[in-house]
């Protein structure tokens, strides 16, 4: 189904075409399940009481919903640490006192302090292209910026992660 | 090679060849990465749950949108009109007369000393990384890439007092507060509870609060104006359906500073929004300057104008000069966003004043309020002179005990400013160093610095 007919009655198939690529989107930025539901809940309820607002010449409807959905997390953040620097979870230690997933921790262990050290969207993009196999476009689509840009942002990333992820990262992998 | 691992070096490689040397050592990242992968199996009966809770709310939007177009056909259209356009007579004149203002200048509630409690609960909020005026971070946001860039480098920076010995007098300061909207929501609160839409009785509603108030001009490059009653906030935005599409083709024009002031002027002019509390305007990034220092263009420039109490110029934490903020865009010669209008209303009250000019020095060396955080493998290390401090107000914020609510304050600070040119290329963008002239606040931000962890 095409984006560029979007009302309140075709909202059910814009559901099932975006659904499971928000609760991703949002759980890579939680890393627990329960939270990640909730906050997708309210992105499609927002997105609902505001599709009078989406104007197709503007942008996609992926990139409106993309967007709300990384508000949403945002606020979900700010609220409930009162600091307006969270944007996701990465931007907390892991010390602190907020719910997450034991297998995904697990699984972060050895990437995650050097994901941290990237800016949200330079990792949102590493996430997107690696975790979720997203095409430039569609990374494109969800960021709301050029294809060139993003694969830009994704090479100097990706530079950047050769220079810090250490040789005891690799070594590891060699257990697995 | 994994077919995706091919397809993703394909596409770095396309960007720069020069990864191509390093592809072993980008495999293994792109593996370690995949391993890393959370799962994120999403529930089935949770994404069924969710489609019946948006269809249903789906039909009930367009059931109320029915209803609302009974309403306007049930009454008669000029009455509806005019019923809404003395509601937001009414809204407007509340707000109006329930702020402690005189025709919208700064208005102050004294209040005896130290009213506002411990102020080490104050925190930071913003930082030059964040708020793009500051430290590091490249502008990529909103930005038209031209290919150049500029790698950032591991430098540290060195304080170092040079300014003439300064006079401090023991004895109290004041600190302000902003005053929220309270009053005004009360009020509207206590109307609401009679007024019966017909498909909603407001007076079932308990303790209503207005959240928000979006008003829109219908014409050519209109403007949205959004009222923020429980904030006490204004901003003006480019209503974009009634703007012209942008034509990203065609190449941008440079302005001058003079003559993007003399846009922001006339704009704040024709708008009546009032000066008295505003310095002159400062032009704090021209758009395209950017395309030389980070590789990127801006599509649209920057001028603040700095906010002023008491005589005193209100910064950020980061040294930056804080308040309304005009954007321009290049393309349009036009304003397409204010904000940071100041409605403000302040409470205000004494605290004592930190006199111990050696701490006061020592934390302004240490970076101040932004502290100085060094790299163990620094390539080199720049030695920037701090010039005679002034004193001048900083916005920080107030945590309640409680830590769910925070408050705007406005505290007396040295600012001291960065008198070292550097003539490299770098992100360093500081301009003036803050230490906080609340004995409490600086005890509080003047904890041991560690250093910046580099990944061996």
């Amino acid at each position: 189904m095409s984006d560029k007919k979007i009302n309140r009655d075709n909202f059910g198939q814009l559901y099932d075409k975006y659904i499971k690529k928000i609760f991703n989107f949002i759980y890579y930025k939680t890393h627990h399940k329960e939270t990640a539901e909730d906050l997708t809940s309210d992105t499609f309820i927002k997105a609902l009481n505001k599709l009078d607002s989406f104007n197709e010449s503007k942008g996609s409807f992926s990139t409106w919903i993309y967007q709300i959905a990384r508000n949403t997390v945002i606020d979900f953040y700010r609220t409930e640490k009162s600091n307006a620097n969270i944007d996701d979870i990465w931007d907390l230690s892991t010390e602190e006192d907020i719910l997450r997933d034991l297998d995904t921790a697990k699984r972060l262990k050895d990437v995650q302090e050097y994901l941290k050290t990237l800016k949200s969207e330079q990792r949102e993009i590493v996430i997107l292209r690696v975790w979720e196999g997203m095409s430039y476009k569609e990374i494109s689509e969800a960021m709301g910026k050029s294809e060139a840009s993003c694969k830009m942002a994704f090479s100097r990333t990706i530079k950047i992660l050769k220079e810090q992820m250490p040789l005891s990262v690799f070594l590891s992998m060699l257990l697995f | 090679m994994d077919q995706q691992i091919k397809q993703i070096l394909r596409d770095v490689y396309l960007i720069d060849q020069s990864l191509k040397m390093h592809e072993k050592t980008l495999i293994k990242i792109i593996q370690e990465l995949l391993r890393s992968k959370p799962e994120s199996k999403i529930d089935e009966q949770f994404v069924r749950e969710l489609r019946a809770k948006v269809i249903e709310r789906a039909k009930s939007l367009n059931n109320t949108k029915i209803h609302t177009n009974m309403f306007n056909t049930l009454f008669n259209k000029k009455l509806t009109y005019a019923l809404i356009g003395t509601a937001i007579i009414v809204c407007a004149a509340l707000i109006i007369t329930n702020l402690p203002q005189e025709n919208g200048k700064l208005a102050i509630n004294t209040l005896g000393e130290n009213a506002f409690g411990d102020l080490s609960f104050s925190q930071q909020v913003e930082s030059p990384e964040t708020s793009g005026r500051g430290g590091g971070g490249e502008e990529t946001y909103g930005a038209q890439d031209v290919g150049v860039r500029i790698a950032p480098e591991m430098v540290n920076y060195n304080f170092i007092y040079t300014g003439d010995d300064f006079n401090l007098e023991s004895g109290q300061i004041t600190v302000y507060k902003m005053l929220k909207g309270d009053l005004l929501t009360k009020v509207f609160s206590n109307i609401a509870k009679d007024i019966d839409l017909g498909v909603l009785n407001l007076n079932k509603f308990q303790n209503m609060q207005i959240g928000n108030i979006e008003i829109s001009e219908d014409r050519d490059f209109g403007y949205y104006i959004h009222i923020s009653p429980r904030q006490n906030s204004l901003s003006i935005n480019a209503n974009w359906e009634k703007w012209p599409r942008e034509e990203f083709d065609t190449p941008l024009e440079t302005l001058t500073s003079e003559e993007l002031l003399s846009i922001a002027d006339n704009f704040l002019s024709e708008y009546g929004i009032n000066m008295d509390m505003y310095e002159k305007g400062e032009v704090i990034n021209e758009g395209v300057m950017n395309v030389e220092r980070m590789g990127v263009i801006s599509e649209n420039a920057s001028i603040t104008y700095p906010l002023k109490i008491s005589d005193q110029t209100i910064y950020d934490q980061g040294g930056q000069k804080y308040g309304m903020n005009v954007s321009v865009s290049l393309r349009h010669k036009r304003v397409i966003s204010v904000y940071g209008i100041a409605t403000n209303t302040f409470e205000s009250s004494e605290y004592a004043k930190e006199t111990n000019k050696d701490k006061i020095i020592s934390f302004a060396e240490d970076g101040g309020l932004f502290k100085n955080y060094t790299y163990p493998d620094a390539v080199k290390t720049l030695d920037l002179e701090l010039g005679t401090p002034e004193v001048n107000l900083v916005r920080m914020w107030l945590r309640s005990e409680n830590k769910m609510d925070t408050a705007e304050i406005l505290v007396p600070s040295l600012v001291f400013p960065i008198t070292t040119e550097i003539s490299e290329p770098t992100y360093f963008r500081r301009t003036n160093v803050i230490v906080p002239l609340v004995g409490e606040i600086l005890d509080q931000y003047n904890q041991p610095i560690p250093d910046i962890r580099v990944f061996e």
